[in-house]
């Protein structure tokens, strides 16, 4: 798109159709001038509507808006859904992940030892921070840090997940696997862990720390 | 917290920063949304969730620059045509003007003259379809059908006017 030029007035007026204001967004997001002078459209308009009626809302909505910020987001809520699904239905796809990290395991105890983890371990879980916000990623992790489940969302690209060790070392633990929309890796370190960083074609793109208990 | 600070920490997500803002621009806000929807309980849900989205994905605030005043004004208003507009596709359309006289005051005496002053020195042609966005919440299609001029003459004129009125307001503002 070139530049929004006369929009900028339209868009602060209202006098676009939501198509059009989603370009403007999407523009101005990249284009200084484009936002400055966006900016000096929406000053008039907002002295348009001081120097209209004045209205005065009901005392209730300051609270119900700021309990809107106490509510868990949507996203806390995918989460919560997810180690939901983790607990109860999502044996499948860990069992074969789990696998694949426990090779020493003696066979006919693999799935015992799959519902052991689940059932008895104890586990932490902890977002990777905000350079993942494109790609939110969450991990759930033994309290000692011996092993690591970490779910993406919508991931994109090879992404890589790396731990990193009591030296100080970031070492690789593994690569997301896809799992339908979403990707997953479970590793077990060889040496306890107390952070982690997802990395996409080489470039971090997110960190999280454990709180582990030593 | 001057508004620059409110603007910062409000783009942080700060806990208090919400609740600044609210209590700064809320009457303003309140008064954008009651201006198109003519209701209350709509105005307060448009209030609120917009207010809301913005805080939760504040990134859409950085490249603004401008004031957050503004800028919230702008949202909450385009978020209240937005729902205005879905409104009247899906119902009949009420007299709103009838409602809309009732007698109140400004919500500020001092730009209501401002206002008055500036808006009265526009040509007509150009008054007009800052008129029609404004209070009839029309798209640029549809003042150019209504006025019967192209599309383009349109954005120009709204254009035109938006940047005399931002001259007039800035001219007196200066003179105070
Ligand atoms: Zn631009």
């Amino acid at each position: 798109m070139n530049h929004i030029d006369e929009l900028a007035e339209s868009y602060a007026l209202g006098a676009l159709d939501d198509d059009a204001r989603h370009d403007v967004e999407q523009h101005v997001a990249r284009c200084a001038t484009c936002a400055t002078r966006l900016s000096d459209a929406a000053d008039v308009v907002a002295s348009l509507v001081a120097a209209g009626p004045g209205a005065t809302p009901a005392a209730t909505l300051r609270e119900r808006l700021l309990a809107g910020t106490r509510r868990p987001e949507r996203l806390e809520r995918i989460w919560g859904g997810l180690a939901a699904a983790f607990v109860l239905g999502m044996l499948v796809p860990l069992v074969s992940l789990f696998w694949i990290g426990n090779r020493d395991l003696r066979a006919d105890h693999r799935s015992d030892v799959v519902l052991a983890t689940l059932v008895n371990s104890h586990f932490n879980h902890v977002q990777f921070n905000e350079p993942a916000a494109e790609m939110p990623a969450k991990a759930l992790y033994g309290r000692h840090g011996e092993w690591v489940y970490v779910i993406v969302l919508h991931p994109h690209g090879t992404l890589v997940v790396e731990g990193r060790s009591p030296d100080g070392v970031f070492r690789p633990l593994g690569s997301v696997v896809p799992q339908g929309r979403n990707g997953t890796m479970f590793a077990e370190p060889t040496e306890p862990v107390d952070a982690l960083r997802l990395l996409s074609d080489g470039t971090v793109v997110g960190t999280a720390k454990l709180v582990t208990h030593r | 917290m001057n508004d620059e600070a409110l603007a910062a920490a409000f783009a942080q997500r700060r806990p208090e920063a919400l609740a600044v803002a609210y209590d700064r621009y809320a009457k303003l806000l309140y008064s954008a949304a009651y201006a198109v929807l003519q209701n209350s309980a709509d105005a307060e849900d448009c209030v609120h969730d917009s207010l809301l989205s913005l805080w939760k994905k504040t990134r859409a605030f950085m490249p603004w620059r401008g004031n957050l005043r503004s800028f919230l004004v702008v949202c909450v208003r385009n978020a209240a045509i937005s729902k205005k507009r879905a409104q009247v596709r899906h119902s009949r359309i009420e007299d709103v003007r009838a409602l809309a006289a009732e007698e109140r005051e400004p919500f500020d005496p001092f730009e209501h003259e401002r206002l008055a002053r500036a808006l009265a020195l526009l040509p007509a042609e150009q008054r007009d379809p800052l008129r029609l966005a404004y209070d009839e919440h029309l798209t640029q299609t549809q003042i150019a059908q209504q006025l019967s001029i192209p599309l383009g003459t349109v954005k120009s004129r709204i254009s035109l006017a938006m940047k005399k009125l931002r001259d007039a307001l800035e001219v007196h503002h200066e003179s105070h």
